[in-house]
């Protein structure tokens, strides 16, 4: 069978295109975070290596929940929480680290449409209220999360061993939300996003903490009843102990 | 040494939740007071989430409360029946009190309203110590007699009178539900077992001896708080069975050399330290929710 030559071209080209995208190689330290008794927090490495002298961007996303941020007001001398706005996809953890500055990376409508740096994440709040007004709840979040070590603004930096190996390590702080994870690296050439790679983090609570969580939201009448049993046990326990020192 | 909380998903230094619970343990043995009214504020102070923090000393006093009553009920000091009626109201107030928690916390006032309710209960109980303690110093300087303890006013005058054997009593039933059904509220929104409200209200509004409230009041205590928990964990989720053993580790070891240090002291001088204790516990809540914050936005997860 003859195939016409531009078919054949065609082929060729389609060929070269996964050789292209494949010029970055990534992977994590660990896959898995286990939020055991003793956790008080985790680092992930990531590593990785490329071909050529693109920028490597990295985003780090945590699992998106609904989230609501209220506003304290002075009401008959104390601060309440007045208003609220309630944000569907708040992100459990974002964090972002980059070769060099993201303005020289690549531009803003292509860093916009794939969400790298926290201003481009959705936040999609439930009511549209004036402008104004949503723009302060909507820059409350980040800075509350940057607070709790849940969110990082600033783009931190990828160290590279020579031409070709980086490397970048993300910290993770105790109250972490359980999920999974997503690293995605961008290689960047020139401002035109070449290559994407994604790797996955599994964040979940193990050992006996996560025993008695899943049990306390699986069954939590159980739950209840055995937390009294327990404290009866104890309490009798400790009465006996004390009688007969 | 830390240890992550399984509910309140937070980590925290074991070895200071253990001081805490011996700390709160020696004042409680010391005063012969529960401790809730201390501890649910010093786990806020170190941010354990206020939902939880309730949740959990409810679990706790239930534990701290046993070996007390059992030691009550061998000298015979516990009146079952008005214990029963008590619990009634008891009941009553834990299931409103744990409703409305939950609409609180949907409407995300849960947090303020904690501390509101400590700084009016705080408050009125340091203020009514101090001039008691006061009262009394003054008394054994001028040797000026006691007042009559049991006094008949218009509340003995309600429907529904019930015979209580043990408190020699024949009062209306409805004075104790009341009383039983507003600890249950306090339990609830508050964690703690109410027997600072629970004994005075006995004594001085019903008229119950003295040795017989102390018994009773610590019956009433561990079914209200049992219910307390098993409703907060039903409701809100926020019992932590962790924290509760931890604070309740140290508490029990605690109150051990309280009672003792204890029977050193004097009586007025060691109430009107407490008050000084309550006050300043008070003063510190009141405080927080009166100072402008430095940041006035604050997030939390939506309640489904």
């Amino acid at each position: 069978m003859r195939w016409p030559l531009p078919i054949l071209g065609l082929c060729a080209t389609l060929a070269a295109a996964p050789v292209l995208a494949q010029t970055v190689v990534i992977d994590l330290s660990s896959h898995k975070i286990a939020i055991t008794s003793g956790f008080t927090g985790a680092e992930v490495l990531l590593f990785g290596t490329r071909d050529g002298d693109g920028d490597v961007v990295v985003v780090l996303r945590g699992p998106e929940k609904a989230a609501v941020v209220r506003r304290k007001a002075r009401v008959a001398g104390m601060w309440l929480n007045r208003e609220e706005v309630i944000f569907a996809a708040a992100p459990g953890y974002y964090a972002v680290a980059a070769s060099r500055p993201l303005a020289e990376i690549a531009d803003a409508a292509l860093l916009a449409e794939h969400r790298i740096g926290f201003e481009n994440v959705h936040l999609s709040p439930s009511f549209e209220g004036s402008g104004a007004e949503i723009d302060a709840f909507r820059a409350a979040l980040p800075r509350i999360l940057e607070r709790q070590g849940l969110v990082r603004s600033a783009v931190e930096p990828i160290g590279h061993v020579g031409k070709r190996l980086f490397r970048t390590t993300f910290s993770f702080p105790a109250n972490v939300p359980t999920g999974l994870f997503h690293a995605d690296v961008y290689l960047f050439e020139d401002g035109i996003l070449l290559s994407k790679r994604t790797a996955a983090l599994q964040v979940s609570k193990s050992g006996f903490g996560a025993t008695m969580f899943g049990f306390s939201r699986q069954q939590p009448l159980l739950y209840g009843l055995l937390a009294v049993a327990v404290a009866l046990m104890a309490g009798w326990l400790a009465g006996v102990v004390f009688r007969k020192s | 040494m830390d240890i992550y909380l399984p509910i309140a998903e937070m980590s925290v230094n074991m070895l200071l939740l253990l001081g805490m619970g011996t700390a709160v343990g020696v004042l409680s043995g010391l005063f012969g007071v529960g401790g809730g009214f201390l501890m649910t504020p010093l786990l806020i102070f170190i941010g354990v989430p206020p939902p939880v923090a309730v949740g959990s000393e409810a679990n706790q006093i239930t534990a701290a409360s046993v070996s007390g009553l059992l030691a009550h009920w061998r000298r015979g000091n516990v009146d079952f029946r008005m214990g029963a009626v008590l619990l009634c109201g008891g009941a009553g107030g834990s299931v409103f009190g744990v409703w409305l928690f939950r609409q609180l916390r949907e409407m995300g006032q849960i947090d303020a309203a904690i501390s509101l309710a400590y700084v009016g209960f705080l408050g009125t109980v340091g203020l009514l110590m101090a001039i008691e303690s006061a009262n009394t110093m003054r008394r054994r300087q001028k040797g000026a007699p006691r007042r009559k303890l049991h006094q008949h006013n218009w509340l003995h005058g309600l429907p529904l009178k019930m015979r209580f054997r043990k408190s020699k009593l024949y009062i209306s039933a409805l004075l104790p539900v009341a009383i039983g059904f507003g600890v249950g509220i306090l339990a609830a929104i508050m964690g703690v077992g109410g027997g600072f409200f629970l004994i005075p209200a006995m004594i001085y509004v019903l008229g119950m001896p003295t040795s017989v409230a102390v018994g009773t009041s610590l019956f009433q205590i561990i079914f209200v708080t049992a219910i307390v928990t098993v409703l907060h964990a039903v409701t809100n989720q926020t019992v932590d069975m962790v924290l509760a053993l931890l604070l309740l580790a140290g508490a029990v070891v605690g109150a051990q050399f309280g009672s003792r240090l204890g029977a050193a002291l004097r009586g007025e001088q060691l109430r009107g330290l407490l008050a000084l204790l309550v006050l300043a516990v008070c003063a510190k809540l009141g405080l927080d929710l009166m100072i402008e914050p430095d940041e006035f936005f604050s997030v939390a997860p939506v309640i489904e």
